[in-house]
């Protein structure tokens, strides 16, 4: 309310990114000039959150690591209490490109959705990855896609901008480790929407990918079964769309 | 049926000396210094006597004559393990209740623990049940309690997967609130100092008009 320059806040979940999150920072301001930045320290072991603090962004500290999904609902909770209307969500190791940010926002504004997902699959080359990690990315993208009844090509996509409505039901409900596939699911069941985008994934700068060989098998199912499991629960109609937005 | 391993060991009772007086030896040091603890007061009333019970069962075991080993050896095995799986329940319940009353420990946790010691008692005080329970799943006594102590066991374990999972939640929540809180005082903090200033600065001013 009192404390925001913008009405869209950027969210960066960062752990142990200290070589990396200065020159992301300085990116986005060169951007997006005025918005507001901040980042979630993920309980990280080195001076992540001083090196933000320094380049002019608003730091959640967390006082434990809590894992991405966590950290990310920390960053919900904080654009929900201080009334912002968007939140960007991108990742603190420089995967994703401020520069596109914006096309981010022209979709969300452009269209009737809650969600808007940058795909790195969506334009053809581009990304490379390991086979293992193909199958899984895209055996899954096919399995939410028909769940969703929403066409999905990268569901474990971090790069996404929110609203509103939806930051009120992701700051009370959020799953824990993993959560982007499961919470496109779990949203879809409150009735929000979303829709796909084309983005560029960058190489990482610094820092390695928090999941390995063995981590890959591991997500999929985890998620598949969190998936199953989130079909058969109830839909909390507390959260849901026409409750949530005629509330807020 | 006599286990002859066991009427071995009855055998070498009575030319075990020395084993015995070191036992018993042993025993009379705990005995003095429990006396001597509780008199003192250096320790509580009930780990005196719990001390002094330790000890008196020390000197009898030592003393015990060779005719009643004899006579322990030559009954049903399934008594001797009556005693001892009595003996365990009550182990149980006692460390049990103790803890509750230190509050170290929660009921809802408590009750399981509670419930196993009491299901172990029971079939020690009822062997009929156990007959019964092995009319039906064809265990053996020793068996019997050993399946139904792991299935407690397992029901335990799982109890604490759950609460775990629940702690974790509840963990998050107060992290992302006490994040949320600290980004905000310091906000405060920023705002206030920034006032105090300005207000400084103006008095300055004001003050070098008047003069």
């Amino acid at each position: 309310m009192k404390n925001r320059r913008s009405d869209t806040v950027i969210l960066i979940p960062a752990y142990n990114e200290e070589a990396s999150i200065a020159s992301l920072l300085g990116e986005i301001h060169n951007f997006l000039p005025g918005v507001d930045i901040v980042v979630i320290n993920d309980g990280s072991a080195d001076r992540t959150a001083d090196v933000a603090r320094e380049n002019g962004a608003e730091v959640l500290d967390l006082p434990c690591n809590l894992g991405v999904g966590g950290a990310v609902q920390a960053g919900f909770l904080y654009a929900y209490e201080n009334g912002y209307e968007y939140a960007i969500r991108c990742d603190g190791d420089g995967q994703h490109s401020p520069s596109e940010m914006k096309n981010l926002v022209a979709a969300m504004k452009a269209g009737n959705v809650d969600l808007v997902l940058g795909s790195r699959f969506l334009e053809e080359g581009g990304y490379k990855s390991t086979w293992i990690r193909y199958c899984g990315i895209h055996g899954l993208a096919a399995f939410l896609s028909f769940i969703c009844r929403r066409k999905v090509t990268d569901p474990t996509s971090g790069f996404q901008i929110l609203n509103r409505p939806l930051l009120y039901f992701f700051s009370r409900m959020y799953p824990m480790d993993y959560p982007e596939p499961e919470a496109l699911a779990l949203m879809r069941r409150e009735g929000y929407d979303f829709c796909e985008i084309p983005a560029t994934f960058r190489e990482r700068t610094a820092g390695k990918s928090t999941i390995g060989k063995w981590g890959t098998l591991y997500y999929v199912l985890k998620v598949f079964l969190a998936l199953l499991v989130d079909r058969a629960r109830p839909v909390d109609v507390r959260y849901s769309r026409e409750n949530v937005a005629g509330k807020i | 049926m006599i286990d002859p391993l066991a009427m071995r060991y009855a055998v070498g009772w009575e030319h075990a000396v020395f084993q015995r007086v070191c036992i018993g030896l042993i025993g009379f040091l705990i005995l003095f210094f429990a006396g001597r603890g509780t008199w003192k007061k250096d320790c509580s009333i009930i780990t005196g006597i719990l001390w002094f019970l330790a000890g008196l069962v020390l000197v009898i075991f030592a003393s015990i004559p060779q005719k009643v080993v004899e006579l322990v050896v030559s009954t049903e095995y399934q008594v001797r393990i009556r005693v001892i799986m009595g003996f365990i329940s009550l182990l149980v319940l006692y460390v049990t209740f103790e803890s509750i009353r230190r509050t170290h420990l929660q009921e809802k946790y408590a009750l399981l623990w509670v419930v196993t010691g009491l299901v172990i008692l029971i079939s020690v005080l009822f062997p009929d049940a156990v007959a019964l329970f092995r009319a039906v799943t064809g265990m053996e006594y020793a068996t019997a309690i050993a399946a139904v102590s792991f299935t407690f066991l397992v029901m335990v374990a799982f109890h604490f997967s759950i609460a775990m999972s629940a702690m974790q939640s509840k963990q998050a929540k107060i992290a992302q609130r006490v994040a949320t809180l600290e980004a905000r005082l310091l906000q405060m903090e920023k705002a206030l100092d920034k006032q105090q200033t300005e207000s400084e600065s103006k008095g300055e001013v004001s003050g070098k008009i008047s003069k």
